[in-house]
């Protein structure tokens, strides 16, 4: 199930939220746990059974990880096993199908039988969560969870499941234990988050969404350099708002059943150069790798060599961790090897250079990584880079103007959305304008969606 | 601060539990006027169902077909899009006082097949073969569109059709004789048809060329005055500056001066040329014949000559200038019919054949490719 559905707003939400309120606070994990599961199944009834696997798996990891410790022993051979298996199933989901291709395509051999599976809806959030779950009580972060109930709780926490943001056991743990976490204030400030992320889904992300898919569907010869650069401004708009909305409202969420998540994008696109751009976005995504893998293999304490290595690395698996797929990867490792340019160079030389110039750079080479990214056939990413840069196409045409200007007043609130403007609207303002403003959300964004559906079936059309 | 976050948090949660009591105790709607389609039913919930996803899938779109005051929401989304400035809405543009579908070739290789088999049925057919492409109204009524709205290429294609079917087929492509025309009222403000005004200039630019006689425009009886056409429920949106439009009959061509036989006779009834039952429902343009019909003869008594008409229906409003200046003719539509139309011709003993197809028919209809058989 989608945030973003009329079954999840008219239906699964106020059901829940009915019983787990109107329910003694002791079984409230495990309404979330039942319903998470429903919430789950509706979209993927059958995979339902390897979240579950997993949770098991983890769960009996953790406890047998503090059984060794207690003991004296490391529990490292179950710290292992944990991360073997949960790193097999995401392997052979994920990425079994692109090896086999891959292996066929480098070679010229089919090693490997291609399979028809098909990705689980969320598994590489769920997996890292319960992976960061197992190497934190082999750490001694945090103690091994002994109700398995709250534990799967914690994985199946609905907010999050789906798209993130990726939640530690460490950041719930607390929570998770205490029956009387939560409080009307947080609720409150739950809903207002929740709308604000519904908004920009449904509202923006996917308004501008339709400029994008109009404009890659432009056969690449007969695009114009406008149009192509409008277009990929586009694809940036909608994947920053449907995202950072999908987090919004999975924060939101969480406060509405007192768990506090950390927050996952902090405007981006202010940054002014890709080591900050990192630093605001999809933080619980880099953040994990930081800590679980960057920091492991030595971080930036053996000497540059290791360092340089250490960051390729990570951004390989940062590449491949968004898609099976060798854009992906080269997506990764454009931005490792301009985090290193950064790092050796460029951050020293940005710094002697004008605000706007370092934001124009910034921006400049999210851009042509976005390009990277939305495109999975190279030839074709390529060919459209080459069309942003004027090779053999007209600069303007009418239909990127005509494009421009019916979006233009969309495009302005978006600008306005990516910065913090808004937040810094004054309290006694917000008071009076947030409220108002979240119900003209909540009317509209229920406008889109009974529209979604609306398909007026023109069999008289011709 | 918190005070008011506190009413927005109620006011939510009130707004889901109103949403999810009013849509339970609300009945369920079956068909959709505005959609012309059957609205998802509650799915009735299996094992089997659930397990292959198909209960939840159907489940949504129930929940969405049947949300309560569905048509207020569509038309609230609708408008917000117009005043956050888009022009065109679902491919229909809207203008300061019609609704204007797109047009654009978007399958190359779909239009060559139908250039294609209307050659093989130039070949194959022992009568001459006539196309008269209608346009759609957006190339005559490009003055009207917003500010960069591209150009219809509707010329060029008629250019590219008549070059292609090289003489073997003569074309007729109507445009200039209807934008000589267009401050009179010759397209449908909310539809996609022409009206029958309109369609009597191309029913002359057609018999011109046949070198027949032409047709005086007639006068017209107004039989309904509040027609929504397709291009109003595809975009969606009501707009109050857009006027409902006028359905007409011409003055002078009765039902009974047609015989129409549906079908071979297979259906019970008569065809009628103009069929009043359907002015009330949701598809008022079916009043000109019922709607498209698969197959249909004609005979006047007024007329001469016969003919094998091949159509879509912008013919339909056509028909009763055709149906009079022919003492027979037969016409067919290639969306219910695939038997060989050169060979019908032959057995109808046919002096001509007439394709009345518009740009968009040409382009995107797969069931031309059966004029090939």
């Amino acid at each position: 199930m989608v945030f973003s559905s009329i079954t999840f707003l008219f239906y699964f939400l106020p059901i829940v939220l009915l019983v787990y309120f109107l329910c003694p606070r002791r079984a409230r994990n495990v309404i979330l746990l039942v319903t998470s599961l429903v919430f789950y199944a509706w979209g993927e009834p059958k995979y339902v059974l390897i979240m579950l696997f997993s949770t098991v798996v983890d769960y009996t990891c953790g406890l047998l990880i503090a059984k060794e410790q207690r003991a004296g022993k490391s529990g490292k051979i179950f710290l292992i096993a944990s991360i073997i298996i949960n790193l097999s199933v995401l392997g052979f989901f994920k990425y079994y199908n692109f090896a086999a291709g891959s292996i066929l395509g480098l070679f010229g051999v089919s090693g490997l039988p291609t399979l028809n599976v098909v990705l689980p809806i969320g598994i590489s959030f769920y997996t890292f969560q319960t992976m960061s779950y197992t190497i934190d009580v082999y750490r001694k972060k945090v103690s091994a969870q002994r109700n398995i109930l709250n534990f799967g709780t914690f994985v199946t926490l609905f907010p999050q499941l789906i798209a993130g943001p990726i939640v530690r056991y460490s950041d719930i743990a607390e929570a998770l234990d205490d029956p009387k976490r939560g409080s009307p204030d947080m609720f409150a400030d739950g809903v207002a988050r929740f709308i604000s992320g519904l908004g920009k889904k449904v509202l923006l992300a996917n308004n501008i969404g339709l400029l994008w898919d109009a404009l890659k569907v432009t056969p690449l010869g007969e695009m114009s350099v406008l149009a192509a650069w409008l277009g990929i401004i586009a694809f940036a708009f909608q994947i920053y708002f449907d995202f950072s909305g999908y987090s919004d409202m999975a924060i939101g969420l969480g406060k509405m059943f007192g768990f506090k998540f950390l927050d996952n994008f902090n405007y981006p696109y202010i940054s002014q150069n890709i080591t900050e751009f990192w630093r605001r976005w999809h933080i619980s995504l880099s953040s994990w790798f930081k800590e679980y893998v960057y920091i492991p293999l030595g971080g930036n304490r053996r000497g540059l060599p290791l360092q340089l290595r250490n960051i390729l690395v990570v951004w390989l698996l940062t590449g491949l961790w968004h898609g099976a797929s060798w854009n992906f990867i080269i997506w990764g490792l454009y931005y490792g090897v301009i985090l290193l340019i950064e790092k050796l160079f460029l951050l020293r030389v940005l710094e002697r250079v004008p605000r706007f110039v370092r934001h124009i750079y910034a921006i400049f080479t999210i851009l042509i990584g976005w390009v990277i990214f939305a495109f999975d056939k190279l030839p074709e990413g390529l060919q459209y880079l080459k069309t942003m840069f004027g090779v053999g196409v007209p600069l303007v045409s009418s239909d990127a103007l005509f494009n421009l200007t019916s979006n233009l007043p969309l495009l302005i609130i978006l600008c306005i959305g990516s910065t913090p403007l808004l937040a810094r609207v004054p309290q006694k303002v917000k008071t009076i304008a947030v409220p108002i403003l979240a119900v003209a959300i909540m009317l509209l964004c229920t406008a889109y969606l009974v529209d979604s559906s609306y398909n007026p079936f023109l069999y008289f059309r011709f | 601060m918190k005070t008011s976050y506190r009413i927005l948090a109620w006011l939510f949660t009130a707004f889901l539990a109103v949403g999810l009591i009013v849509n339970t105790i609300l009945p369920d709607k079956g068909y959709s006027d505005s959609e012309k389609r059957e609205l998802g039913a509650l799915p009735k919930f299996t094992a089997s169902s659930a397990l292959a996803g198909d209960f939840t899938r159907e489940f949504d779109t129930y929940v969405s077909d049947q949300f309560f005051a569905r048509d207020m929401w569509v038309s609230i989304k609708g408008m917000s899009q117009y005043l956050s400035g888009m022009k065109l809405l679902n491919d229909v543009y809207i203008t300061r006082d019609r609704y204007i579908g797109n047009f654009k070739i978007s399958d190359k290789e779909r239009l060559q097949n139908n250039i294609d088999a209307i050659k093989k049925l130039a070949s194959n057919a022992h009568v001459p073969v006539t196309l008269l492409m209608v346009p759609e109204s957006i190339a005559v009524y490009e003055d009207r569109l917003p500010r960069f709205a591209g150009p219809s290429d509707q010329k060029a294609l008629a250019e590219r059709i008549t070059r292609e079917l090289d003489g073997k087929v003569r074309v007729v492509f109507p445009l200039d004789d209807l934008k000589a025309h267009k401050d009179e009222y010759i397209y449908f403000r909310t539809d996609h048809h022409w009206t029958p005004r309109g369609a009597l200039y191309g029913y002359n630019a057609l018999q011109e060329a046949l070198g027949r006689p032409l047709t005086a425009m007639p006068e017209f009886r107004a039989v309904a005055d509040d027609f929504k056409g397709s291009m109003l429920f595809k975009a969606g949106i009501t707009m109050p500056n857009i006027k409902l439009d006028t359905l007409e009959a011409p003055i002078g061509y009765e039902n009974s001066d047609f015989s129409i036989v549906i079908n071979d006779g297979k259906k019970e009834n008569d065809g009628l040329m103009f069929d009043e039952s359907h002015l009330k429902g949701s598809d008022k343009y079916r009043f000109y014949q019922g709607g498209n019909q698969p197959l249909m003869a004609i005979a006047s008594n007024t007329g001469t000559g016969s003919a094998l008409v091949l159509k879509d229906s912008f013919c339909n409003d056509m028909m009763p200038y055709f149906a009079a200046d022919y003492k027979t003719m037969y016409v067919a539509d290639m969306r219910f019919n695939r038997m060989s139309m050169a060979k019908y011709a032959k057995d109808m003993n046919v002096n001509e054949i007439i394709l009345v197809y518009s740009s968009s028919t040409l382009c995107n209809e797969f069931s031309l490719a059966w004029l090939a058989n």
